[in-house]
Formats: C-alpha cells, structure tokens, sequence
C-alpha cells in the first residue's frame, strides 16, 4: 500500500535532494535531511504515534518543539537506546530506530485501551485508593503497574557513549536564540562584552524561522537571518551554541546547559556536554509556549496546536493534513488560517470563541473567503485512530453551556489555539517570582533574585518588533552592567500583523449539558482531565502543590509546559477564586529531561575517584600484596605466598615482626610541620597532655578531642627544635586535623606565633619493627649511634639510611623495638628495597595493614575511628593517663567534665575472649547481657576490632561496652546470625602489658 | 654529601610510565617537570626584615598581589596566602635556598616531594582545563604570571600561567598526580595530546 | 552554586570553600566556670534564622583563609564579606549582629573576662 505523502511541493529549510530512512515501530520510512522525526512522521502521514500514559488514548503529534506531551519515543536500541524522547526533538538521521512507547503490543492494537473504557473507574488518585491494600502489597501491585504504564525502557547494559562538562564563564548568557535573543547578543557583543547565546533548536532563529508573514528591514524574516548571525559569528568573544538547552539557572549567575551533539558529528564527540556557566548577566530570551482549549475529545490524532501546523507547513514543508479546521481564542491562530490557505490547504472552518473577532487579521481571512465562525466552540470530535470530525455549536452568553443546533465538519486535522504561556521556567527557577497578567491570561516575570532580564515572548511581548526591541535594550545594558561601552545600532523594521486582544474560555462546555468533564483534556502527557482537577477541589485537594501531585497534572517529562495554565484555570473556577488566588507550583530543573550521564561526565571508570599510593607501591605489587582502601589511599593489606590464605599470610607477618623483624610502609601517616614561637602553647591547647617541657629530639603521643571531649585524632609529635615540631596525624585524618589546627588559629588564637604545613606526602615512611630491627637498621645507617642509651625509645635522630638522608624516630604502633624511617618521596622505593635486601638474612618479612592492626590490638592501641566512632571519650577508652589535670585549659577539657559524660554505665572499651578459642567474633557484633530467641536484646555495647592472634594463638577482641571495666572476668553474649558467641571480659591488653618490649 | 644522589629517584609519573610521543599537531603537551625543588615560605610581607631575606636569597620580593607569582632566574615564587609562599626552583637548588632562608630566621619548609608539577601546554590547553576547573581561564581575567589554587576534576591543583602558548604549570600533591596525568590525558583525547618526556 | 567572594582571592565557587557555622561564637577564656548550660549554650545551640544570618567560611581549596560573611538564607544573597574578628559594616549586617549575636558575644566576652 503506497502511502499518502503530505510533502508540500515547496517551503521549508529541509533539503530535498538529501533523502534519509529511517524506521519507526519496525516500519522503514523515508524522510528528508533537515526533518525533524515528527515532520518525517506527518510527511509520511503517520498521525498515530503514542498510546497515552493512564487511558492508552490513540494520540499523535501535538507540538513542534520542546513542549510535544504525546509524541515521546525509544531512540535507538541495544546500550545506546534513549527513552522518552520528543519525537519534536530528534533530528533525522539515516539509520534512526525509534519506537513508540507505552503500548502493548502493538501501537494499532493496544490492549491497554481498555483502561480507555474503564477510565470512570480510573479517577484522579486511583492508584493510591486502589493499590493501598492489603497492606504491604504495593511492592506486588508496583511490578504489574510500572509494566502497564512505563515510559520507555532503560538501557539493559553500561552506556556506549560518553559525556563530557565543560566550565564556561561570560559577560552575557542569552537563553534563546528568537528575535528577542539574537537582537539582545547582537547588542551586547557589539559591545565587546564575552557573550554566549544559546538555544535548543539546530539553527539560530527561534520563531523567526517558522514565520513567512513576517518582513524585517524589506526582507522575508529567514533571509534577513543569515546576515545578523553572520555578524555574531565574526565576533571574538561572542559564542553561538546551537542543540543547547539551558537547563537550570541557579544562586549567582550559575546556569547549567546541555549541549546536544550534530547528527553529523560522529561518536568520537561526548553524546552531551554538560556546560556550567558563570554569568555576570543572564537574558532569558525563552520565549513562550502555545496552549491548547480544553473541551470534549481534545486528544485525537489530528488535534494540534496551530502555531506547530504552520511551523511544520513553513519550516519543514509538510502538511499536517489536507482539510484543517482552526479552533481558537485570538488572532495568532488566523496566521495558521492564512498559511494554510497559501500553501493551498483546505480551512473548512475557523471557530472562534470570541463574539465578535475583529482586526486586520480576522479581516484578511475573511477576505480569503474562509468561514469564521464567531461565538462558537468545538463540543465535541469523531475518529479513533485519526481526527474525522468536529461538531460546532453557539457559546451561550456566559460561555457555560451551548445554544443552537450543533453542527459537524469534516476535517483530518484541528489547529487549536488557547493563547501563550510564557516560558518562565529559568526565571522562576533562579527564584523569581510571578505575577499574573489578565490580558494576556498567562503568568509573567515580576522580581528576581539573579541578574537576570526576562525579554520577548518570555516577558509576554508577542510582536517580533517588540521582541527586537527589548531584546536590543536588554542586551545593551546587560553588556554596560558587566563594564562594557554599549555601541549603537539601529533597530530593524518590521512589517507584521497587529493582533487584537485575545479572550480566554478555560473550560469548553461538554457537548451534552451536566456531562462530567471526563474527555477534556487538561493534560495530554499525565492522562489528567477537567473531571480529575474537579475531583481533587472535591477531596479537598486545593492548594496547588496538592492538586499537582494528587491529580499529577504537570509532573513527567513535559513538566505542564502545554498544560500548568489551563489546570490553574480550571481549578480557580471549581473554587471561584481568581488565577493568582491558585498560584503556580514551583519550577524545577531540568528544564528538559536531561540524560543522567551527562552529569556523571568523565566521573567514572578510573577516573571516578583518585586512588592515592605511596613511593612503595610499585614493590608491594611486584610482589604480590593485595590491597585495602583506606579513604582514597590503596594500602598494602597482606603480602600473600602462593597458597596461603589471608590467615596463614597475616599470622606469619604477625609473627616475623614479634620474633625477627617486621617492615611497614607507613608513608600515608598525616605529617604536619610546625614552626613559631607558640608552637609548644598551641600543642599544649589542643592536645589533652602536656607539651611545654618537651625536648628537642624527644617525641610523645598525643590525643586531640573535639570541644565536646571526644576522641577526634591521635599520633605522637616530636620536637625537631625550640620552635619546631614534627606532628603526625592518622592517615584519614591528615587533612581534617589540619584543617580544625588552621581553624583554631585563625577564629580563636589568631595571636599566636605558629605557622602549619603539611609535609605528609614529602615524607616516605619505612617502620621496621621488631627485637632484629635495630641490628637490621645498624647494618644500613652508620652515622646515628642506635643503642637504646644513645637512642632512646619516643626520640628522633637524623642520619642516613643506606646512603639516604634520613629522619628516624624510635616510636611504636606495635609493641616491638621499632624505627619509622622518613625519607623524601623519591627515595622511598629506594629506601624500602634497601631494607628488603639487608633484611633478607635476618629473616626480614614486609607485613601489611591486617597485621599492623593485629600487633596493634594485642597490645591493646587504639585506632581513632575504630574503637572511637566520635562518642568516645578518653577515660571511655581508660586512657585518663594521658588528660592533664593540672592544664587549666586545653580543647575538650570542659566538654569532657559535663555530667552525663561522668557517668559509670558508658560504654568503656575493654578486652573480649570468645569462649571457643577457634571463634573469631565479626567486628560490629553487638554486645548482649542476656540473650533471647528474637530481637529485641537488651544491647550493652559492639565489638570494635577482632582477629585471630598469632602471638596469642587465639582470638582476641576489643569492644565498648557498658560499664565494662567493672565487668572484667564476666561471661557476656555476642548474638549472631547463625550462633550465640559467649565471650569473657578482659583487660584491653593482650601481649606485653608492661610495655618492656619496644622500651629495650 | 651522601651518595643518595646515586639512588633511584621516582616520581610519581614515572610509576605511570608513559611512553613520550604523540601528534606534533597535538592540541596540548603535557610532561612532569621532574624532582623540581619547592619551598613554603611564611612571614609577613611588610615585614622589612622578611622581604629583604626573601629578595637578597631568592632575587625577587614575594609578590604581596594575591593570585600572582613571579619569575626570576629560573625560580618561580606563586602567591599562596596573604603570608604565605611557595617557591619553585629547578632540582638540586632548594637545598642551598632552604639553608639561607633558615639562617635568616623565615619560617621556611621543605616540601620539595609533597607534590609534583605537570606543564601543560598548547592551543588546546584552556579547553582541557576548562572540563574540570571552575576559573575563567580567559585571557581577560588570566595571564602570564597569574597563578591560582583551585581543583582540577577531583583534585586540588595550584596553577600558574608561564606563558602564552598558552602553558600552564600544574602542581599537584604526589598522590594525586597519577590520577591528574590521567584525567589531562583523557580530557586532552578530542584534540590529540602529546607526551614529553620530564 | 554560591558564587563566594574570598577577600584574597576573589570570587569563587562555593565547592572550594568550607563552611564554618555561625559566626561571633567566641570561645570562653575560662570554660571550667561555665554551667554545663551556659557551656552548652557556646558549644552547640545556634541562632538559624530565617534571613541574615552571619557565619563563617575558609576558602579551603584556595588560600585556606578564614572569614565572616553576612547571607540572607532566604535568598542566598551574599551582603558582606568581613575579616574574623571583626563586625559587619553594612547597616543590615551590622543590625543583624545586634539583633541575635551581641547577647552571646556579651555572655562571651564577660566569660573572658571572668577568665581574666
């Protein structure tokens, strides 16, 4: 069967020698280069091109542009497939794929459609009455819902495209390239200001674009075009970026845009660029959307807004149909007539809401010789697949009912017109705020928060000489406000229609009188009628929030952009109160959907986040170690021999380091140099021990707390001179505690003589520990006098290290004799592999963060953020020894003395011997006195660190329970998923408790 | 001295161990500027005290201008903090400066190895850096001798312009240069990025 | 995003900078003669008003600075930018400052005082 083609013979910016196939539901289709998937569809006379949302109401192509409710498609297939595209949006390409959605099986044959008989049963809210029981049933009702009523389907694998963001900044973001647009860039980029203009479309131009009855300065308005943008083009600083929608306006000039690539680019460009713009000023030259009337059956196939059947007619050189009736309420839908008409379409009727329609344009159709009929209203259309016809009838008076004989003409399309809406989506969004205009029967820009200048369309000017004109005062003064000299020009001239004022008829009357409202369409996208906005005022749902959600109306993918205005209408009539009394709901971003990754970008894969390594990190891989994370660091966890477990691998490094000697990489410590003439006041302030009578050379541990008294970092500090110290932090909190030190001395003690630095990457840590590492490091470092005299435990000597300039200091994380060898980064490999070979005879072992915290756990150390969680303070953790009594100030001291801090029932950190000695008790295991059948237990505290001790030869536990110290020696039960651990209280120390080890 | 300078240096590109190359008509050049020595300096610039151990030891006054860093005899000195500097010399030279700088009594740290510098350069270079750093970069309000603290992507990232090629001089923590390296790399991709050897 | 001016560096976004809470909470000279009420008043109640609210930010990434702004947190407008130690100088900052900040700036000061 040929198909009947609605290409007209001429017309249009489309390229007739350049034809392009695409297919649509699995059906091939020829289109031509410049067509957009909706002007190939109506060329082809494909008029049936959705399935709608609740009803599944045959629907077709209703908009031109952003603003399509129906017209949303599946773009291509396998990874790359995109769903809810507006089929208005999707520029023809040879090989597209797109399908319809929302249908099952078949677009033709849908057997959703029975929704559509059974839509009395499916009100406002049906889904939240309905599904609510039984209770817990939603999860089962969701599945079939979300099937039934899905838009398009995800991708089902990782996205074959990339995207990328971009920083911008400039003088003068223009949004919309229209009359209003180009005249407001022109202005501010004569000026030399850096100006970027933006717009969604392909090409330049807006509506200037779509209009063949508009004459600028002697010319048809799309030849006087390439002229202006030619001279845009040629400015330096002047950026024009086409398939870019600007989505978001933000606090302060940040606006966020997404830049759609060419057809014609290939896939080596990101799919989307997501731009971040800082502006100095922002022209929102966005424009304004056309609405449709609301009355009986306004959803056919066929139905259209009447400035998208002139656009497809003059941009696009397609029909719409072949005998095109005009429904309206104003003048602008009899430039549809008139194009029509020129393009030698038939226009059977133009019904007009208004008594008595006068002006030049109303004139000019009738002089056309088309039928106006004045007074009357659509009451009702015939067709299922496709608009057949309409029926006319007289208003009444008060526009509520119908008088008169009704009336039908046949026709296959209707060009709908209820008046403008402004696009105020941005300028509200940036929290501008909205006033309502009578006249105009729409909401317009009233005060903002942002540089922002509403012009054209947006601002509710119509003319294309207003919009050249505001556009042209706008941009100017944008450019003078961000400090550049505005430079003359003259405004064109423009030849066009003056309109008359336009009426504003909200509700059609249904076709019978006392008829609900049930097929008048409020919102296409949502399936919400006049009968839905009804209901809700009924159930009490009137303010507007509740009306959106409860009803829906303007929530998707279109956000309302055809339909906000109209539901406000409806709903200030069932309540009798004025537009304004409604109000608007609030915009949000995206303007349009936007693809999510577009803002992931680059931020993923490898570079998702940085991964920190040390200087010995090529060693630990060469040799086989596998790693753990530790904040962005990558540690070297266990250094596995081949066929061992992670048991077998920790034991044996566990054990090298008590009975040989053990070798850490310890580079990622945090390290702070401090300097000044305070700088042993300042540590005296914020650590809880004493620092003043420290020696140089000497080293001592410290705790900080938050002013509230609890444990916030820990680590052992040294004195390199006087008026110097060497701090080390824990590696996650190297940067914090730099920060909180810095703070310190800015906001409160801004007196002080201390500078801070952080040195925690210059450094390259090596810890050798256990009884051979002194003789181990004797062997490499000859300059420093290594005997526990000369070199006592908690000091610090320079020297070198196999030829290394080094700092060692004698301090320990493990209980053994230890020396934490710093050496510039550089060096750091060198160093290690230095000490891997003269340690080799010594029975040398590198051990990993696994067996550091077991050496660390039998001696009963703490590690900040394991045993503390920023509840725990120090005397929870028995380390009283180590707050000062006799400082009458340091950070935390008074938060430490507040009451409920001193109570006996805290959770205190203790020691936990599981009764099995094969049982390893998971970490975070909670703590119970007495153990029941079923939660709830009574929960005294968890486990914060367990492992198995080699040196032990059993496992070992330390947790934070409840008055625990005074529980030592008692049986306390730790409740698992699969088994009841008993487990005995203890002293949190498990190895050596005298400490005479790592003294010797 | 020691025999250190017979040890193995690396850094942290080195362990990326990229091979040199690339288009001659790359959009931009990156390459590590090896073992650079980097001092921080604090001290108050009005100081008269301060800004003559800084001008007879380093040759040029700290530049009191935020965001600004200037040349001189192949060191650089870039604005940090209101008393705050950091001085970039070629390697082997922060040793000798560290030392006079000390004598004259200026709170001074070696931080040669806490971080690395990447230089990146060509017609191209704004437009990498514009993906993943906030600054306007432009021109107008960035030049020759403008330096700035920032983040690149996910990175904190000192940077000054070194000329108009344009070239920028990155400064990175050590443990963030891989990850730069690769993201420079990456966003480099579109306009052909060539590697030079440090 | 806050467009942030930092007095060194000039204007920035907001992800560099940190935020520091309410402004003018100075600390007590002598903490151990407060009540656990007073102590808690310094340590953890806030003003969060509606409106001007004066606070604290450090440009983190930047020039790791410390200072006092004026924002409405209404609007996000940002009317003053002032040096730590300091008061607002605009009339509205300033107005602000009496309105909800001077009674525990005074309680803190006396504190110090107290403290010697």
């Amino acid at each position: 069967m040929r198909r009947r083609s609605n290409r007209l013979e001429k017309g249009g910016r489309i390229d007739r020698t350049r034809p392009v196939r695409f297919r649509f539901d699995g059906r091939d289709f020829e289109g031509l280069s410049g067509d957009t998937l909706a002007s190939a569809l109506l060329a082809n006379g494909v008029s049936l091109v959705a399935r709608s949302f609740k009803y599944h109401r045959p629907r077709g192509i209703v908009a031109l542009g952003a603003e399509e409710p129906n017209a949303l498609v599946q773009c291509g297939i396998g990874n790359g497939t995109t769903p809810n595209q507006r089929a208005t949006r999707i520029e023809l390409t040879d090989g597209l794929i797109a399908a319809s959605q929302n249908r099952w099986p078949l677009l033709r044959a849908d057997i959703g459609a029975i929704n559509s008989l059974l839509s009395p049963l499916l009100p406002a809210g049906f889904y939240y009455k309905t599904f609510m029981w039984p209770p817990g049933w939603w999860l089962r009702y969701e599945h079939w819902i979300r099937r039934v009523a899905g838009l398009g389907r995800a991708p089902p694998g990782p996205d074959p495209d990339h995207y990328r963001q971009v920083h911008a900044h400039c003088d003068v973001l223009v949004v919309g390239a229209g009359p209003a647009g180009l005249a407001a860039a022109a202005a501010a980029g004569r000026s030399g200001a850096r100006v970027i203009l933006a717009d969604e479309q392909p090409e330049p131009g807006g509506s200037l674009l779509d209009e063949d009855d508009v004459e600028i300065d002697g010319r048809p308005a799309a030849d006087w075009l390439p002229a202006l943008i030619a001279d845009l083009q040629a400015m330096p600083e002047l950026t024009v970026l086409t398939r870019t929608t600007v989505n978001g306006l933000h606090d302060h000039g940040f606006l966020t845009m997404l830049q759609h690539r060419a057809p014609h680019e290939g896939s080596g460009r990101p799919r989307c660029t997501l731009w971040k713009v800082r502006a100095r000023q922002v022209i929102l030259a966005t424009g304004a959307h056309e609405r449709p009337l609301v009355f009986s059956d306004n959803d056919r196939p066929g139905i259209m807004l009447a400035s998208a059947v002139r656009g497809y007619i003059t941009r696009y050189g397609v029909t719409p149909g072949r005998r095109v009736a005009v429904f309206c309420s104003n003048d602008d839908a009899y430039r549809t007539a008139l194009v029509l008409v020129r393009h030698g379409v038939e226009v059977p009727a133009i019904v007009d809401v208004r008594a008595n329609p006068a002006g030049p344009l109303v004139d000019a159709v009738r002089a056309a010789g088309l039928a106006v009929h004045a007074g009357h209203a659509v009451a009702g259309t015939a067709g299922w697949h496709r608009l057949r016809s309409i029926t006319i009838r007289k208003l009444s008076g008060d526009g509520q009912g119908f008088t008169g004989r009704r009336r039908t003409i046949s026709c296959d399309t209707l060009a709908v017109s209820g008046g403008w809406t402004p696009a105020v989506h941005l300028f509200s969004q940036g929290g501008g705020s909205l006033a309502w205009d009578e006249a105009l029967g729409a909401f317009l820009p009233d005060a903002t928060l942002q540089q922002a200048t509403p012009v054209g369309g947006c601002a509710g000017t119509m003319s294309v000489a207003g919009c050249l004109a505001e556009g042209h005062a706008a941009g100017g003064a944008a450019a003078r406000t961000a400090g550049h000299e505005e430079i003359e020009a003259p405004l064109p001239r423009v030849l066009e229609h003056s309109q008359s004022l336009p009426d504003h008829l909200w509700t059609v009357p249904p076709g019978r009188p006392g008829r609900p409202l049930a097929k008048h369409f409020v919102d296409f996208q949502n399936d919400v009628t006049a009968a839905d906005v009804h209901l809700a005022a009924r159930e009490g749902y009137t303010s507007v929030e509740h009306l959106k959600r409860y009803t829906t109306t303007g929530m998707g993918t279109d956000q309302g952009k055809t339909s906000n205005i109209n539901a406000l209408a409806i709903m200030g009539e069932v309540l009798g109160s004025d537009i304004p009394g409604v109000g608007h709901t609030t915009f949000r971003p995206p303007y349009t959907p936007a693809a999510i990754g577009a803002y992931a970008g680059r931020t993923i894969g490898t570079l998702f986040d940085p991964v920190r390594t040390t200087a010995m990190d090529p060693w630990h891989r060469a040799h086989g170690a596998t790693f753990e994370h530790v904040g962005q660091w990558m540690r070297a966890w266990y250094y596995p021999r081949p066929g061992e477990s992670m048991r077998q691998a920790v034991d044996r490094e566990v054990t090298a380091a008590r009975e040989a000697v053990g070798l850490l990489d310890a580079s990622t410590l945090g390290k702070i140099d401090i300097q000044g003439a305070d700088a042993a006041e300042f540590l005296n302030r914020v650590y809880t021990n004493s620092w003043l009578r420290l020696q140089p050379g000497r080293a001592r541990y410290g705790l900080m707390l938050g002013e509230d008294g609890m444990v916030m970092d820990d680590g052992v500090t040294t004195r390199l001179a006087e008026n110097r110290f060497h701090m080390t932090t824990t590696t996650g909190g190297a940067g914090t505690v730099l920060d909180w030190l810095e703070e310190w001395l800015q906001t409160e003690w801004p007196d002080l003589d201390v500078r801070l630095t952080s040195v925690t990457e210059h450094w390259a840590v090596a810890a050798l520990c256990g009884p051979r590492s002194r003789e181990l490091l004797g062997r490499l470092c000859t300059d420093v006098d290594l005997s526990a005299e000369a070199f006592p435990f908690m000091s610090m000597r320079e020297g070198t290290v196999a030829g290394i300039p080094a700092r060692i200091f004698r301090i320990s994380f493990s209980g053994e004799i230890s020396f934490e060898i710093n050496v510039r980064r550089r060096h750091g490999l060198a160093l290690w592999e230095a000490l891997v070979a003269a340690g080799e005879p010594l029975g040398l072992c590198p051990y990993g963060t696994e067996a550091m915290h077991v050496l660390r756990a039998e001696k009963g150390f703490i590690i900040v953020g394991q045993e503390t969680d920023g509840t725990v303070t120090p005397i929870d953790l028995g380390m009283d020894w180590i707050v000062s009594k006799a400082k009458t100030d340091f950070i935390g001291k008074r938060g430490l003395a507040r009451r409920d801090l001193l109570a006996p029932d805290r959770k205190q950190l203790v020691g936990l011997l599981s009764e099995d000695p094969r049982d390893v008790i998971p970490e975070g295991a909670q703590v119970v006195e007495t153990v029941r059948s079923r939660p709830p237990m009574t929960m005294i505290g968890h486990v914060t660190s367990s492992y198995h001790s080699p040196t032990c030869g059993r496992p070992i536990a330390l947790a934070l329970v409840k008055g625990g110290r005074s529980m030592v020696g008692e049986t306390v039960s730790i409740p698992l998923a699969d088994r009841v651990v008993g487990a005995v209280v203890s002293e949190p120390r498990f190895f050596d408790p005298e400490g005479e080890r790592m003294h010797g | 001295m020691a025999d250190h300078g017979a040890q193995a240096c690396v850094t942290p590109i080195d362990v990326l161990a990229t091979p040199p190359g690339g288009p001659r008509d790359a959009g931009i050049t990156i390459r590590e500027r090896r073992l650079l020595g980097k001092l921080l300096l604090r001290g108050d610039p009005h100081d008269t005290d301060f800004n003559d151990i800084v001008q007879r030891t380093v040759g040029t006054a700290p530049p009191i201008t935020p965001n600004r860093c200037v040349f001189h005899d192949a060191l650089a000195v870039i604005w940090l903090g209101p008393d705050e500097w950091l001085v970039v010399t070629p390697p082997g030279r922060e040793d000798g400066l560290l030392d006079a700088l000390a004598a004259g009594g200026v709170a001074v740290t070696d931080v040669s190895d806490q971080s690395t510098v990447i230089r990146l350069s060509g017609p191209r270079a704004r437009e990498v850096l514009a993906q993943g750093c906030a600054l306007d970069l432009h021109p107008r309000s960035f030049s020759v001798g403008s330096a700035a603290q920032s983040r690149i992507g996910r990175v904190r990232t000192t940077l000054w312009q070194v000329d108009d090629r344009p070239g920028y001089d990155l400064l990175v923590s050590c443990s963030f240069a891989a990850w730069l390296w690769t993201w420079l790399t990456d966003a480099g991709g579109e306009f052909g990025v060539r590697v030079e050897a440090g | 995003m806050l467009l942030i001016d930092c007095p060194w560096c000039g204007p920035r976004d907001d992800a560099e900078f940190h935020y520091g809470g309410e402004a003018h909470t100075l600390r007590p000279a002598d903490p151990s003669a407060l009540s656990d009420e007073e102590f808690a008043e310094y340590l953890f109640l806030q003003q969060n008003p509606r409106g001007l609210h004066l606070e604290r930010w450090c440009h983190s990434d930047g020039c790791r600075r410390w200072f006092n702004m004026v924002r409405d947190t209404a609007t996000n407008r940002i009317l003053e930018i002032y040096p730590m130690g300091e008061l607002p100088r605009s009339r509205a900052g300033l107005a602000a400052w009496r309105d909800n900040w001077r009674r525990n700036s005074a309680a803190e000061l006396n504190a110090r005082n107290r403290g010697g």
